[in-house]
């Protein structure tokens, strides 16, 4: 008898844990998609990865990297390849204060987790290995929008090409981002519904 | 040898010896006038840095480079030859061959005109094109991410200098147009050598045959020896720190003159000897 009760017991409370644990799941879902149609995007003027005027490795600003939701941050780094010099040593790629090699390139990469990749246009002058143009691809499966290689690649050291981007097709448009709550230069900012896409095209024949 | 800071002229404003948005070479002339270009026109200082003289150009200028009493100017597909109040003597239009003109200089009779559009380099003699300068040394062309390619005549070794930023280099070439020299190399901690992705971003030459090379993030001027031997470096602070493709001259008292693109300032330096 004392045994049954003491399952009874624990069966009721243990189902009163289930539904409270499902009703605050629930809960925590509809929160975080309560605005579904929401986007987040960066302010490329506030963020101190992104705006001019700040640099140096010690002011990389990581939050976006740490702090999504995401395992991998749904904020990822993006080279916009027609404003990228192609320069042969890349200040984004390389850790230009590293020791310099015998082939005189810097020895470090900067990506901690190295997903820039960096590849000749074009073949190799043997006689002069400056002699070429590089193209610098963001892997976006190792990316985790740390922001470092922004920062180096920013103006007036660099052309300012690679910048951070929100992903839409990973962000989980969450109602509380945790990294708009975490951003110190609120940089990190709801842009509102994404517009329906127009029935009919402007300027086009009805 | 040392930098040693002297005066700041003109700057951004309305001011007769200001420039409204842009301030985009200088040139020194035998005279030791300074020759302001910027927005659409010319600004002539003295020695000791006041506005002498000013005149207007028929299009945005690029470059500028003095000889004897006249002074060229590159445009956009042209360079312009004027005299110091700005009548035009002569002028080279070629805008199927020639962008924009980023710099120029001069020796005699033979023009040396660096386009910034198609990154080469155009030897003119007699107001006629007469080849392309360094494609055979550099088969890709000149690698200028910052969109800025400068040249500069040297009266000691009658040669023209020129900067390469993405290799990080001077080079130095005859005025037949053939490369006779070039150094420099990519480093961070040496001050010999030139950091970054593309530095030296300009280059210039005192009438002594000092050698000027510019550098940005962070901004400096650097001074070499004819070979390419490390001098003198300016101060940290002189200029903005988003300063670049700063415009150099020299004139021969030592005094070197270089433009920050931010403050749209001419800051003035003294090179000296280290122990004045
Ligand atoms: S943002 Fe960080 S992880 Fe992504 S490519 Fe740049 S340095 Fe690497
Ligand atoms: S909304 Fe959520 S998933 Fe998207 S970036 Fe912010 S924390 Fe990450
Ligand atoms: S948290 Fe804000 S400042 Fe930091 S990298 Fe992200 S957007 Fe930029």
């Amino acid at each position: 008898m004392a045994h049954d009760e003491t399952r009874r017991n624990f069966l009721h409370r243990s189902g009163q844990a289930a539904c409270a644990a499902a009703i605050v799941g629930t809960g925590a879902v509809l929160a975080r998609r309560a605005c579904s149609g929401d986007a987040w995007a960066i302010a490329p003027n506030r963020c101190v990865n992104i705006r001019l005027g700040v640099t140096g490795a010690d002011k990389v600003c990581s939050s976006c990297a740490e702090q999504c939701v995401l395992a991998l941050s749904a904020v990822r780094a993006v080279n916009q390849h027609d404003r990228c010099g192609r320069c042969c040593i890349c200040p984004a790629y390389f850790d230009v204060r590293s020791q310099v090699g015998p082939d005189g390139l810097p020895t470090k990469k900067l990506c901690p987790r190295d997903a820039i990749i960096r590849t000749p246009i074009g073949e190799i002058d043997p006689y002069d290995p400056l002699n070429n143009f590089y193209e610098y691809t963001i892997d976006d499966e190792k990316c985790n929008g740390c922001g470092r290689c922004v920062m180096e690649c920013k103006d007036p050291a660099g052309l300012g090409s690679i910048r951070l981007e929100v992903r839409y097709d990973l962000c989980l448009r969450c109602n509380q981002c945790s990294i708009a709550q975490a951003c110190p230069e609120d940089a990190y900012v709801r842009v509102g519904p994404q517009p329906a896409p127009a029935e009919a095209l402007e300027g086009g024949h009805a | 040898m040392k930098f040693r800071h002297l005066q700041t002229l003109s700057g951004r404003g309305e001011a007769p010896d200001q420039f409204q948005v842009r301030i985009t070479a200088l040139a020194v002339a035998a005279d030791d006038r300074l020759f302001a270009l910027g927005d659409r026109c010319v600004k002539s200082f003295s020695s000791a840095g006041e506005l002498v003289g000013q005149f207007d150009t028929s299009d945005a200028g690029w470059s500028i480079a003095a000889d004897g009493k006249t002074l060229w100017i590159g445009m956009q597909g042209r360079v312009v030859q004027v005299d110091f109040t700005g009548n035009v003597i002569a002028a080279i239009d070629d805008p199927g061959r020639l962008g924009r003109v980023t710099g120029v200089a001069v020796a005699g009779d033979s023009l040396l005109v660096a386009d910034a559009t198609h990154k080469s380099l155009s030897l003119y003699r007699d107001g006629k094109y007469a080849r392309e300068v360094g494609a055979k040394a550099n088969t890709r062309g000149f690698m200028i991410p910052n969109g800025v390619l400068s040249a500069a005549y040297d009266r000691q070794s009658e040669t023209f200098v020129v900067a390469h930023p993405q290799k990080h280099r001077i080079e130095r070439y005859d005025r037949g147009g053939e490369l006779v020299d070039k150094f420099g190399r990519f480093g961070h901690d040496d001050p010999a050598a030139f950091g970054g992705c593309c530095n030296p971003t300009t280059a210039g030459v005192t009438p002594a045959g000092i050698i000027l090379a510019t550098e940005k993030a962070p901004p400096h001027v650097k001074a070499f020896t004819a070979d390419g031997k490390f001098l003198a470096m300016t101060p940290e602070d002189a200029f903005d720190p988003s300063a670049k493709n700063q415009a150099v001259a020299a004139d021969k008292s030592g005094r070197v003159y270089a433009t920050d693109s931010v403050r749209g300032t001419i800051e003035v330096f003294q090179l000296t000897d280290a122990s004045q």
